[in-house]
């Protein structure tokens, strides 16, 4: 990915479902922050990485810091009333190419995330799903071709949308309170299936830490081979 | 749609705070840092502040502090960006214009807004007029017809133009911007590379 290629990470949140009164980008996960994870594992190679911060951004942006010093930090701070959709915006209004966005609560694979990279060097949009798994889905219609259809909160399809996606920066301009709402204007869009797991409960943050070793076990073992 | 870039110029394209640096020439170091120090965290007025600082530092001939500011580095990255966007651009500075107008339009070429000193026989006499920088940035864009203000800073002087500014950047290019500095800002940024890039984009 090129320099010229913009992600964003919302990291602005409260996290009250996870209930810890911590960023969800700072919960460690298995000795190291989901953001630190984010940044070295997934984004090392990408030089315009915008991070929103809201709550406690002091401590985010110091954190952040201390992986890289790099980072455009952009300010939410209506953080407390708003929700992803308005940071994706704050993030990207003054961009002119499509963003790689990313829910900053978010345990990637690596190597899953450098496949939807590469994928979506090609297209102009690109949703991330993932099996369906978590209690508050945002359910995504992915049909034969690899296409997303449709969301749905009801409907229980074998998909959901994860906080993941390429797309065209000026999509949050407009309403819509969540960021399903801003994709659904772009639908049918190509769909990748990502390995990433979501942290917005503390049963998410124990299947994140079985992830989260089973990832390090990989790391480990390509690092000796 | 024409933007105007302003950016200060203490700590924020150079590598170091002036009047704390020129104190070391008179041996007031302690005394200038104390204040700067105070002021930058707004615990001071700056415009008392100033005029007493300057009023310290007023025993330097002018052609001295000329001198002693010609050896001033400019971060690299943001002064090529200002010398590329020559009119489009202008420093906003608390600083005085006999100490660091020439230097500026040497080594940037680029709009200027700065306090005023008066300067007899190579002695600065008075300071006729401190700086307002949220005034300063709003008569560039009038005055130059700017549709977008982009404004860049880092200390509790900072602040006016930041508030004013359709994008304001807080910047801890040398050192950690203010709260207040960052508390009306939409961007806070460490890096020049990064910062360039950012408003290359506006």
């Amino acid at each position: 990915m090129s320099s010229d290629f913009t992600v964003v990470i919302a990291a602005a949140g409260i996290g009250s479902r996870l209930g810890m009164n911590l960023p969800k980008s700072l919960v460690e996960i298995n000795g190291r922050t989901v953001l630190e994870r984010l940044l070295t594992e997934c984004l090392h190679d990408v030089a315009d990485v915008r991070l929103v911060v809201g709550f406690r951004a002091d401590e985010v942006m110091a954190h952040a810091r201390s992986v890289r010093n790099d980072l455009v930090f952009v300010r939410n701070p209506a953080f407390r009333d708003t929700g992803v959709r308005h940071s994706f915006w704050l993030a990207s209004r003054h961009v002119s190419q499509s963003c790689l966005f990313i829910d900053g609560d978010m345990l990637i694979d690596p190597d899953s995330f450098r496949d939807f990279r590469q994928a979506a060097e090609k297209a102009e949009a690109l949703i991330g799903v993932t099996p369906s798994a978590s209690e508050d889905a945002v359910y995504a219609d992915v049909d034969a071709k690899g296409m997303l259809q449709r969301f749905s909160r009801k409907d229980r399809w074998a998909h959901e949308w994860c906080g993941v996606a390429k797309l065209p920066p000026q999509l949050f301009n407009g309403q819509g309170e969540y960021v399903f709402q801003c994709i659904e204007r772009i639908l049918p869009a190509p769909a990748f299936t990502l390995r990433a797991a979501e942290i917005d409960t503390r049963q998410d943050l124990e299947a994140a830490k079985a992830f989260a070793r089973e990832l390090d076990a990989r790391a480990r073992s390509s690092a000796l081979a | 749609m024409t933007v105007g870039f302003c950016f200060d110029f203490d700590g924020t394209i150079t590598d170091r705070e002036l009047l704390p640096y020129l104190a070391e020439a008179v041996d007031l170091a302690d005394e200038i840092g104390v204040l700067t120090k105070a002021t930058m965290d707004g615990h001071l007025d700056f415009r008392k502040s100033f005029k007493l600082r300057c009023r310290l530092l007023s025993s330097i001939p002018v052609s001295v502090v000329n001198k002693l500011v010609g050896d001033i580095q400019l971060e690299p990255t943001i002064a090529q960006f200002i010398r590329s966007h020559r009119s489009q651009c202008a420093i906003v500075t608390g600083n005085l214009d006999c100490w660091i107008g020439a230097f500026v339009a040497e080594h940037l070429g680029c709009h200027l807004a700065s306090s005023k000193g008066l300067v007899t026989d190579d002695a600065l006499t008075s300071v006729q007029d401190v700086l307002d920088k949220g005034l300063a940035v709003m008569d560039l864009r009038e005055r130059l017809g700017w549709d977008q203000l982009v404004c860049v800073g880092d200390g509790m002087n900072d602040v006016g133009m930041l508030e004013r500014a359709d994008v304001a950047i807080a910047y801890g290019g040398v050192h950690e911007p203010c709260l207040g500095a960052v508390q009306s800002a939409h961007y806070v940024v460490y890096d020049p590379q990064s910062l360039c890039r950012l408003i290359s984009q506006l």
